[in-house]
């Protein structure tokens, strides 16, 4: 485009939760500017039809949006997350709870986690510090308040929340295109032109959104942006996913659960509950990861089981010319933190920060992918956390990870974590100290050494768990709130 | 755990301060003069985040100190402008308000961010008010920080130092040489867990490399002055680019202080760098003896506080080396110097000053904001996002073109945003008090 043009059309390629969150963002923040939004998607193709665990930030992103909660909740069956309980992590019949807020608080100036370190056995577990992990473990919620010691995300139905999106992008004037995109029209340099359907439509913009899911339409197929391969840290690399009936009233929490080659997740929706088995294929067959998946489920299955493939990484270029990736087209990684939408979030307000002036500098690309890097390799890293900081050997794939070379910003962090108990700081990035506080504790890795001011006084710790446990019980249970 | 803690003025008596809640501390007088701090002169700046912390509190009234609104600069770029220690505007529809601002400006329509700035405008017109807790006044959008005779800050400081148990040894004998010990006057030999330099290298604790920035920021010169002078003070330090430097002028109310920073003239040598390792061993630097940066954006007394916070929170453990500690230490120091030294370069090097090429950061986030006025901010910077768009906006880099999002809003919106701020803003300078003894 010319110089001092600016953005007059964005074509999203993809109909998928990626795709319907880009073009609801698009369409609020580009509500004042006349830029056509348009969205094309394949039924026939379809979408991923997982993803139903998040993290809190979504929050913000629906209230900067104008999206109302309950608006969003009851078509989604959705459920709210405190956290993500861990079983089998560390060791065979460990638990442990990552929570969405912080553990204790600091006494004397000494942060709380390192008077617990000094307390020793005395402190009981780390988890009876977290409002959160103790509200989620007797099932209860309630909206936090500003000053609240937690926060909460949601779980929701996947296909739901892609269509509740798209309900919003409609109205507010995105048009959708029922089509499967077969050829590409290259325009000068690496900008795309347009996009041509299988019924020969072709669609023509000034930006294109890559949100074809992992396959890359644009920005690998048609654009060879390079891939970051990771499954050297992160070796699971297929899925099974097989939604059951509901059983008891849902859990204000996903469950994360170690099996010998991979792990099983649990995600309790108000009309049923998301299991699937994440494995390396290296590892164990699929065959037998589908019936180990089966041999867990607790109550009649209501589909049969999915097998997805993935591989951990992520594109090396996101945003090239005038095609920016977002969702499972700019990268990849396992859900067990349940990051992959929230890192697909931040790259929407990425790009609304470095939105296209219309001439396609290359440094806004270059800004826009050393970002991105940086998000993806921080989640990454508290991911392969959970790998490494294993005791277990009692499988080949367990001894496999927990010898593994590590990535060295994970090194060092875990380097000054084991020397002295101390989280590195950064400014950006979705996990602050509290969530780095529940993997290293939770997967047992215990500081040499901890802050020599931290008296561990067993009367105060006792009084701060007790008064934690009080406030939980005190709220409400989670279906109840579910009902109003 | 006993920490022995090397200096003589302000950077000693504040890291023996804060040190003395969690470690039995000596202090040991070096007789090197100077504050630790760099080249600071008479006066200390506290910023916003220092007044946040617990020191600052506890310091309270300190006779002769003023508060401060924030930072006039004159004569780095066409106009003078001012940092304000406070909000500047407020977004509109989340589109940040130096987009809004730019945007407007390349309607024609000049906009001044110290217009919109409430510290600013109560600068200008000589008033103060504290900072209001409610979020609804426009009081709230203030975040003064304090303007120190650094003698005063320093007897106080030791004062406090003393009451809080800190113990005063005889003076330094001599640099500390290899041997983890120091020789005093009185002959002695001082032992300790920790050596920690806040003499500004003179006592030989710190004893690692230096990488100079004079290529970068080539001032190495200070010459501080009181004069007697009439005029009543001013919540602000003026900072004016001479021709072979600039100049700090603060006015404490019955005397002004000038501080002349040169790279070829009269005053005490210093030189802008840092230490290529701020902790090795049992050797710990803080302030001037971990690194230098003159005063230009007022950081001295910032650095040496956060290190000294970042030192207690990674005291060695018992059994321990202390070697990851001293590593995080190192890397979260050298950080908040580099990011600092960063932008007093952005400031040297947008007056048209010659100075080498800068640190790849710098380049980003110039070339950015040049383009579209987008300002990424890295790990252990010291400005705001704000901050950084009023530095630039001031020293007159303009972005080439507007952000999309904020060409977008409707004019009618946006004019009527400005307004409605401008007005507030105004009835609020008008309803305060004016500073004690009259504004400059
Ligand atoms: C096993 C598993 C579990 C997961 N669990 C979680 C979780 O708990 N939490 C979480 O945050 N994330 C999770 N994720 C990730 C999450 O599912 C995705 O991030 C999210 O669904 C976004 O996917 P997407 O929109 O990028 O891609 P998709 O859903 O794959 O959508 C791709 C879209 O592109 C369209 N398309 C592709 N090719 C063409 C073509 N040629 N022409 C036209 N249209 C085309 C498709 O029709 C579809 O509409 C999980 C992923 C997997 C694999």
């Amino acid at each position: 485009m010319a110089a001092g043009a600016t953005i007059g059309s964005v074509l999203i390629v993809g109909g998928g939760t990626a795709g319907w969150m880009t073009a609801v963002a698009l369409s609020h923040k580009l509500r004042h500017a006349r830029v056509e939004v348009t969205l094309v998607e394949s039924e026939a193709i379809g979408t991923v039809g997982v993803g139903e665990a998040t993290v809190p930030p979504i929050r913000a992103f629906n209230a900067a949006l104008g999206l109302d909660e309950a608006a969003f909740m009851r078509p989604t069956h959705a459920t709210y997350k405190l956290g993500i309980e861990f079983r089998d992590w560390a060791r065979r019949g460990d638990r442990y709870f990552h929570p969405f807020g912080p553990f204790g608080e600091p006494i004397g100036g000494v942060p709380f986690h390192q008077h617990w370190l000094a307390a020793g056995a005395l402190a009981g577990a780390f988890d009876d510090y977290s409002l959160a992990a103790r509200m989620a473990h007797h099932g209860r919620f309630a909206a936090p308040g500003p000053a609240s010691p937690y926060g909460y995300a949601y779980q929701f139905d996947a296909a739901g929340y892609a269509a509740y999106l798209r309900g919003v992008a409609e109205a507010r004037g995105v048009v959708r295109v029922e089509g499967r995109i077969v050829d590409v029209v290259r325009g000068a340099g690496d900008d795309l032109a347009a996009v041509v359907t299988d019924d020969g439509r072709r669609l023509a913009a000034d930006l294109f959104v890559d949100c074809s899911g992992f396959r890359g339409l644009l920005i690998a197929e048609a654009l060879g942006a390079g891939w970051d391969d990771w499954r050297h840290w992160l070796p699971c690399d297929r899925a099974w996913a097989m939604p059951t009936e509901r059983t008891g009233p849902p859990a204000p929490y996903t469950r994360a659960t170690a099996l010998d080659a991979g792990w099983a997740w649990r995600i309790p929706l108000t009309h049923r509950t998301g299991n699937g088995h994440v494995f390396a294929s290296d590892f164990l067959s699929e065959d037998a990861a589908r019936d180990s998946l089966i041999a867990l489920l607790d109550a009649p299955a209501l589909a049969e089981p999915r097998l997805l493939r993935f591989a951990a990484g992520k594109r090396r270029r996101q945003w090239i010319g005038n095609t920016v990736a977002i969702g499972l087209s700019a990268g990849f990684l396992e859900p067990l933190e349940s990051t992959s939408i929230h890192l697909a979030q931040v790259a929407i307000e990425r790009l609304l920060d470095l939105f296209p002036t219309g001439d396609g500098d290359p440094a806004d690309a270059a800004e826009f992918d050393r970002v991105m890097a940086n998000e993806y390799e921080r989640v990454r890293d508290l991911i392969i956390l959970h790998y490494a900081a294993t005791e277990r050997d009692d499988t080949p794939f367990f001894r496999h990870v927990r010898t593994m070379a590590l990535p060295d910003s994970l090194a060092e962090k875990l380097a000054l974590f084991r020397a002295r108990g101390v989280v590195m700081p950064y400014r950006h990035g979705l996990f602050a100290e509290p969530s780095w506080l529940a993997v290293y504790l939770g997967q047992r890795v215990r500081p040499a050494g901890h802050d020599p001011r931290a008296t561990g006084d067993a009367a105060v710790l006792a009084q701060m768990r007790a008064a934690i446990e009080a406030e939980a019980l005190g709220m409400p249970r989670h279906e109840e709130v579910l009902a109003r | 755990m006993r920490i022995a803690v090397a200096g003589d003025g302000i950077a000693a008596h504040l890291a023996a301060l804060m040190l003395a809640r969690v470690a039995s501390v000596v202090s040991v007088p070096v007789g090197a003069g100077g504050h630790g701090l760099g080249p600071v002169g008479e006066t200390v700046l506290g910023t916003p985040a220092w007044m946040e912390g617990e020191v600052a509190a506890a310091i309270g009234d300190l006779p002769g100190a003023v508060p401060a609104l924030g930072i006039a600069f004159a004569g780095w770029s066409a106009e003078p402008w001012f940092l304000p220690y406070g909000d500047v505007g407020a977004p509109l529809d989340d589109v940040p308000f130096a987009q809004l601002a730019a945007r407007v400006r390349a309607e024609g329509t000049p906009v001044r961010a110290s217009d919109f700035s409430l510290a600013a405008m109560a600068a200008q017109a000589g008033r103060f008010a504290p900072r209001s807790a409610d979020p609804r006044s426009p009081l709230s959008t203030l975040r003064p920080g304090a303007i120190y005779p650094a003698a005063a800050l320093a007897g106080r400081l030791a004062d406090m130092a003393a009451r809080a148990g800190v113990e005063r040894a005889a003076p330094l004998a001599a640099p500390m040489g290899s041997d983890d010990r120091l020789t005093l006057t009185n002959g002695t030999q001082l032992s300790a867990d920790l050596f920690v330099d806040a003499s500004g290298g003179a006592a030989g604790i710190a004893a690692a490399g230096w990488v100079s920035w004079r290529d970068w920021l080539p001032c190495c010169r200070v010459a501080s002055r009181r004069i007697a002078d009439a005029g009543g003070p001013a919540a602000y330090p003026l900072h004016a680019a001479t021709p072979s430097g600039w100049q700090a002028t603060v006015a404490l109310g019955g005397t002004r202080v000038e501080t002349r920073y040169t790279a070829a003239g009269e005053g005490e040598p210093y030189e802008n760098g840092r230490r290529t390792k701020t902790w090795t061993g049992r050797r710990v630097a803080i302030g001037a003896a971990a690194g230098v940066i003159e005063p230009s954006l007022g950081h001295a007394l910032q650095h040496a506080h956060d290190a000294v916070l970042r030192l207690i929170a990674l005291l060695p453990a018992a059994g321990s080396d202390g070697g990851a500690e001293a590593t995080e230490y190192h890397r979260l120091t050298a950080q908040q110097y580099d990011r600092a030294r960063d932008a007093a370069v952005a400031l040297w090097l947008t007056a048209g000053r010659p100075a080498a090429a800068p640190s790849t950061e710098l380049a980003r986030k110039l070339a950015l904001h040049r383009r579209r006025g987008y300002l990424p901010l890295e790990d252990g910077e010291c400005l705001s996002r704000d901050e950084w768009a009023v530095l630039l906006d001031g020293q007159g880099v303009r972005q080439e073109r507007p952000d999309p999002l904020a060409a977008a809003l409707p004019p009618p919106a946006v004019a009527a945003h400005l307004a409605r701020l401008r007005e507030r803003l105004v009835a609020t300078v008008a309803a305060m008090p004016p500073l004690a003894g009259g504004g400059r």
